[in-house]
């Protein structure tokens, strides 16, 4: 009995024996790395008046804060008033050229659109400023709801359009705007029990499956300030028409599970009402938060999965980061942050076969990758490269992860290449072939020694041969 | 009778599950459902430089733990998470086909694996159909 059992044992271990990996690598905890579509973004300029967004100063910009920030942020904010009427077709144009332009810098955007209009033309202007977004979404980060109310921000005491079948209107125009893989950002919680019937919050299949629940987040125009983040966070009651049955505290609890798959990004405040709105402005140790929760940056930017913040506003609390000693820990952690753990792959394989990659990475950021990036395994012999991807996205990996996720790049090698050896390198390219620039690359945050700033890629220090 | 009872359970599933150190089998690993739990590899949308209407897209199943049945997945593609737009049991890999209806939509897919023990479902990240 004993002889038969430990027969299979050893079939089974060798059916299963798991390959030690062909490299390790190692985490670089401290680096800022300016990756596309996260972190601190500038909020000049609009659509209307690209100079005026500044690009080619924003290093000198960034130097020249309050609280300077260095390295320079990559990712702007703009906002784009637009009246009441459709945009013309000239300036359409001009907004095209204008996205062409911060294409061609090398950063991405977020936008929100602000009308004057009645909730019919607002609708109406959504309409016709569609296929422009789609046309650009390669350089879109987020799109913020935006349209109805002063800024943009559907703030309560918007005087028109302001009953429930106006607002949703409005908000599923928008939605029917926005290129389904650009994330939406809204600025309130209460009117998501009606739109996405409950209170619950979207999962992970709901952001998978691209449904509108999985797709909209959350633009908190004061966070950090006040229990209720200036009313970011209500109240139960009937609030413009909607019915609200969750507190501050239960809203909040509700943006912290929901923002593990839906962007939060934002600004704070500098409200001025005291000790009602008290603002925290520290790293740690201030006051709790709407849930009861501890207060401060490097508690709530991980607890409500903080992908971007504006750079210069509130000053208070970027000087109250920087006097806390947290404020690089802010501009590195939000939004994804990507390591490559180590890589398993054989040493060999014949032209015409498949090689296996299995990558074991995770991200450490505080908020998730939103667009539709793969993992791309470079082999690369002289002047030849061979490119293969990963069926899986890289936001399907959780943030702020404490273990590894296997990435799988299955590798068909053309029965044409040259026999040789490969060198194995790992990149994070745009998911759009109109932005295959480097810095539009997700660079990781590992060891320097092997990061290849020419190509922007990682040199993983193994390599395939081709037999 | 001893032997019986203690080879048949093992040798009747194809086996791809944990091995204790010691080298012996737990006797779970034989009886455990597929799991698309870590360190299972997701499945996906087979990488293509785009996603058109007309183009066929090919599935990957990923890899599931504890020995699906190799022809044993069902699956449904869904536009937007909520339409059911193609569906199938028992199948070992499926493509899909994008129609004018999907363009500029999000195309996903739930995948169920099964074995004699149970099934787990796991769905794979949408793609823009162009």
């Amino acid at each position: 009995m004993k002889r038969i059992t430990t027969f299979i044992a050893g079939l089974l271990i060798a059916a299963v024996s798991v390959a030690a990996p062909n490299a390790t690598f190692t985490a670089d905890t401290t680096t800022i790395i300016p990756n596309p579509g996260r972190g601190f973004h500038f909020q000049s300029g609009s659509l209307d008046d690209c100079n005026g967004i500044d690009i080619p100063n924003w290093t000198a910009d960034a130097a020249g804060l309050p609280t300077p920030i260095s390295p320079t942020p990559t990712l702007a904010l703009l906002r784009v008033s637009i009246g009441s009427s459709v945009p013309s077709g000239g300036t359409l144009s001009t907004w095209n050229s204008c996205f062409a332009t911060i294409r061609s810098y090398g950063v991405m955007t977020g936008v929100r659109f602000e009308s004057t209009g009645t909730a019919a033309q607002m609708v109406a202007q959504a309409a016709a400023i569609k296929a422009t977004l789609w046309n650009n979404r390669d350089v879109l980060a987020f799109v913020q709801v935006g349209f109805r109310c002063d800024y943009g921000e559907w703030a309560t005491t918007c005087a028109d359009n302001n009953d429930v079948t106006d607002k949703t209107a409005v908000f599923n125009a928008v939605a029917d705007m926005v290129p389904t893989d650009v994330p939406l950002e809204f600025t309130q919680v209460f009117p998501r029990e009606t739109w996405f019937s409950g209170t619950t919050p979207p999962t992970k299949a709901d952001l998978l499956k691209g449904n509108l629940k999985g797709r909209t987040g959350f633009h908190s125009d004061c966070f950090l300030t006040g229990n209720g983040d200036s009313s970011f966070y209500t109240y139960v009651g009937t609030i413009t028409g909607f019915t609200s049955t969750m507190t501050a505290a239960q809203q909040a609890a509700y943006v912290q599970e929901a923002s593990k798959y839906v962007m939060f990004g934002g600004e704070t405040c500098q409200d001025s009402g005291g000790a009602a709105v008290e603002k925290r402005t520290g790293c740690n140790t201030d006051s709790v938060d709407a849930q009861g929760l501890p207060g401060g940056i490097e508690n709530e930017g991980p607890r409500y999965h903080v992908s971007h913040l504006n750079v210069s506003y509130a000053p208070l609390h970027l000087a109250g980061w920087a006097a806390g000693g947290c404020l690089d820990k802010v501009h590195r952690m939000m939004g994804y942050r990507f390591q490559y753990d180590d890589i398993t792959h054989p040493t060999s394989v014949s032209r015409g076969g498949v090689a296996t990659f299995d990558v074991n990475m995770r991200n450490v950021g505080w908020a998730r990758i939103f667009d539709q990036r793969r993992l791309n395994v470079q082999l690369v012999n002289g002047g030849t490269t061979i490119n293969c991807y990963s069926s899986t996205q890289l936001r399907e990996l959780d943030p702020q992860a404490t273990s590894s996720t296997l990435v799988r790049v299955n590798c068909a090698i053309p029965g044409g290449t040259a026999t040789g050896s490969y060198a194995v390198h790992l990149k994070m390219p745009s998911p759009f072939s109109t932005t295959q620039a480097n810095a539009f690359t997700v660079r990781p945050a590992n060891a320097a020694a092997g990061w290849d700033s020419t190509n922007a890629r990682y040199a993983a220090g193994t390599n395939l041969t081709v037999n | 009778m001893t032997r019986f009872r203690l080879l048949r359970p093992i040798a009747a599933r194809a086996i791809s599950g944990v091995v204790a150190a010691t080298g012996d089998v737990s006797a779970s690993t034989v009886t455990d459902p597929p799991s698309w739990a870590a360190p299972a590899v997701q499945p996906g949308w087979v990488y293509q430089a785009g996603y058109t209407v007309g183009a066929p897209m090919t599935a990957d199943l990923g890899a599931a733990l504890n020995s699906p049945n190799p022809s044993g997945y069902s699956y449904q593609v869904l536009r937007n998470g909520d339409t059911v737009v193609q569906s199938g049991s028992n199948v070992s890999g499926f493509t899909y086909t994008p129609v004018s209806a999907d363009q500029y939509q999000q195309l996903s897919f739930t995948l169920t694996a099964s074995n004699g023990a149970g099934s787990d479902t796991t769905t794979a990240a949408s793609v823009t159909i162009n």
